[in-house]
């Protein structure tokens, strides 16, 4: 009867993470299009494939950035760049894997800072969807600290945009 | 140093400029010190026979420089690939700081040159060389700016090192407290305001322009706004312009209009405006000559030429910002 | 009328071959006179002709012509005046081969911009002045040798100049041919027009209708200025 249990519960278990493993979590929908532009500083997010961040309104409209830092600093101040929105009407946020180049959620996703690979507008923050690819590459490129999303604040933000 | 066709392109053709207007000085000054038509010894021959070639070569070096001015844009908008951070010319300009004082020298120069290739048009419509001092005077005053301009291109294309991250222009042209420069200066005027007196200032000049034209008074005047419009308009495409081109509330950049998801329509602006403003100063530099009796059949026409083709260009150029404005997404 | 003060021309400055064709040449030619520079070989007349005829401009010195300084002017406005004023003969005709005669009589005019259909009056009007109209279609290798001068002659003529130069014209020509060309030189004298010709050919500078002849020896003009 045990012997019966675990292996219906192995069966169960086994049938759940094959339905469950394809759809992880609303797969964005990443359509670049030549026009569109970071609305932070007005680059054409094509150019620049491996850094693509994107932030999803509730009312379904979509912006791209060339790097995380120019994420955050839509983040941290809506409405400038965008009159009329405002950050609570945030649905998704998403960045690029630096590793994997592909799109993870910004929210649960490790930052290095501190390193020396730059990104499109220089000094930037390279999310890792885990600490131990974001501590491989600390140690690889010098980084400095890993971050969390929460931890990022606008003073960090503008200790990034310097020269050297 | 960079090795790319266009930063080759342009230290050749500064050299070329710089050698050709230092050799014509030299003649210059002779002719400035020597010359007497009426005279016939060898050296007034010698003079005559060097001017006519002398003026010929100006012309097409000269006719370099007004060209050099877009290709050194086109150069730092070619290059910003190359450099952590810039997205646009803005950024590749900012790499050392020979980029901007270049661009600035290279501007004034563009604008000197013309007003010598337009007075010595009008001395070759004269029989007894009428201008031709005045022509080697102002060569002479060009030809420092000329040297100062290579020698400032020479250092910023010499000291071009890939290895610096750069500002973007977003910043660089941002209208923020914190930022500094010029260009977030310009950046931070009031939209709305500076979109009006763009406009009233546009009105005001092509009022004057066509008032001169059709009643030939007022030259000196039209010369006076043609200058200060040129710098109301430049002014205008950071404060404004920029913003219904590019869509974005916040992006002041005049750079990044140059590029090729622009259409280019930065090239057609900018060449619109700085033609317009060539013309216009040219009327002023040929106002005083009216009245030498070789040039009387000939100049008032030219001078009214000029008159209409600076108006036509900056109605083209308001018109097309007009354009830009109306067809934009962009609601201020 | 022409005035030349103080012309010298000088080939080859500042080499070793310099050459000093014309020294310190003061020369009135008279207007609706017929002048004969006369001199040997080298002494300088072609070079002073073609000062005078504003093909070249001197080394030193002024030329004035009808009061007008003419030495001094950019080269469109001197190429306009000359295009106007002189009709040019030269020792050889100087036709262009692989056009009609025709077309090469209408060639010194075609920069004036005048009505085609004018032009070939004219020309066929000139050609039958000096008796070949009826050679005009024809190609100029078919020509005599006088037929060849006449339609230079022709040539010389389309623009209606006031002043004919000629160099030599009588070089190549034989003695009836010779008298031809100067009862065609009469004519020009007879409808106002000046007449500047080198020659060393006595038929020429001792014709009745020479009314002046200047001597040219080295570069300069014998018997001192006039």
């Amino acid at each position: 009867m045990k012997k019966y249990a675990r292996s219906m519960l192995r069966l169960v278990l086994l049938s759940l993470f094959f339905i469950m493993a394809p759809g992880h979590g609303g797969e964005p929908e990443v359509t670049i299009k030549k026009s569109d532009r970071c609305p932070v500083c007005g680059m054409f997010v094509y150019k620049y494939p491996k850094w693509v961040a994107q932030i999803v309104f509730q009312d379904g409209t979509a912006y791209f950035y060339d790097g995380a830092k120019d994420m955050f600093k839509h983040y941290f101040d809506t409405a400038k760049y965008t009159p009329g929105k405002s950050a609570q009407a945030i649905k998704d946020i998403y960045v690029t894997d630096y590793y994997e180049v592909e799109l993870i959620e910004a929210r649960s996703a490790f930052y290095v800072i501190g390193s020396d690979v730059l990104g499109p507008m220089g000094h930037e923050l390279l999310p890792f969807k885990d600490r131990e690819s974001a501590q491989e590459f600390l140690q690889d490129h010098k980084g400095r600290s890993i971050l969390r999303f929460q931890a990022v604040t606008p003073a960090l933000i503008q200790s990034l945009d310097r020269r050297s | 140093m960079i090795l790319h066709p266009t930063v080759i392109a342009n230290l050749l053709a500064s050299c070329i400029v710089s050698f050709m207007v230092l050799y014509a000085s030299y003649y210059g000054v002779q002719i400035l010190r020597h010359w007497d038509i009426r005279s016939g010894d060898e050296l007034q021959l010698i003079l005559e026979r060097k001017t006519y070639l002398i003026s010929t070569l100006l012309t097409f070096v000269f006719g370099l420089q007004l060209l050099s001015l877009f290709l050194y844009i086109f150069t730092a908008d070619v290059l910003c690939p190359l450099f952590v951070g810039a997205m646009c010319a803005a950024g590749t300009l900012n790499v050392n700081e020979f980029g901007y004082p270049t661009l600035v020298l290279k501007i004034i120069n563009f604008i000197l040159a013309g007003i010598w290739l337009v007075l010595n048009y009008a001395d070759n419509q004269g029989y007894d060389y009428p201008l031709i001092k005045i022509k080697y005077l102002l060569l002479v005053f060009i030809a420092p700016f000329i040297v100062l301009e290579t020698a400032l291109a020479s250092a910023y294309f010499l000291n071009m090192e890939a290895d610096v991250i750069t500002s973007c222009c977003g910043s660089l042209f941002s209208a923020e407290e914190t930022a500094a420069g010029l260009g977030s200066e310009i950046a931070a005027l009031p939209a709305r305001t500076m979109l009006w007196i763009f406009y009233l200032a546009m009105a005001c000049s092509l009022a004057a322009g066509i008032y001169f034209y059709l009643k030939g008074k007022g030259g000196y005047l039209y010369a006076l706004v043609s200058l200060l419009v040129f710098g109301i308009a430049l002014v205008s495409i950071v404060s404004f312009i920029s913003l219904y081109i590019y869509e974005l509330p916040t992006h002041h950049c005049p750079f990044c209009i140059i590029m090729e998801e622009y259409d280019y329509i930065g090239y057609l602006l900018y060449i619109l405006l700085f033609g317009a403003v060539v013309a216009g100063i040219g009327i002023g530099a040929l106002l005083p000559f009216r009245h030498v009796p070789s040039l009387q059949n000939v100049l008032g026409g030219f001078i009214r030429r000029l008159a209409l083709a600076s108006v036509v260009l900056y109605a083209a150029f308001t018109a097309l910002v007009t354009y830009e404005i109306i067809s934009s997404n962009l609601i201020m | 009328m022409i005035e030349l003060v103080n012309v010298r021309k000088v080939f080859n400055a500042g080499n070793p071959s310099e050459f000093s064709a014309l020294n310190s040449v003061n020369l009135t030619i008279a207007q609706n006179r017929v002048t004969v520079l006369k001199g040997p070989s080298g002494s300088g007349k072609t070079t002073l002709l073609s000062v005078i005829g504003c093909m070249s401009r001197p080394s030193a010195g002024r030329v004035h012509l009808n009061g007008r300084e003419i030495t001094s002017l950019p080269e469109r406005f001197l190429t306009d005046i000359r295009r106007k004023t002189f009709g040019f003969i030269f020792q050889q005709p100087n036709l262009i081969k692989g056009i009609s005669v025709l077309e090469n009589v209408m060639l010194p005019a075609y920069p004036l911009g005048e009505k085609r259909s004018q032009l070939k009056k004219k020309a066929m009007q000139g050609l039958a002045d000096l008796n070949i109209a009826g050679k005009s279609a024809s190609k100029v290798e078919w020509l005599s040798g006088g037929e060849a001068q006449r339609a230079s002659i022709v040539r010389a003529l389309i623009n209606d100049p006031a002043i004919i130069i000629a160099d030599e014209p009588t070089a190549h020509l034989d003695t009836t041919l010779s008298y031809r060309f100067m009862e065609i030189i009469e004519k020009f004298k007879a409808e106002g027009k000046t007449v500047i010709i080198t020659s060393h050919d006595p038929l020429v500078y001792e014709a009745a209708i020479v009314d002046r002849v200047v001597n040219l020896r080295d570069g300069r003009i014998e018997g001192g200025t006039a």
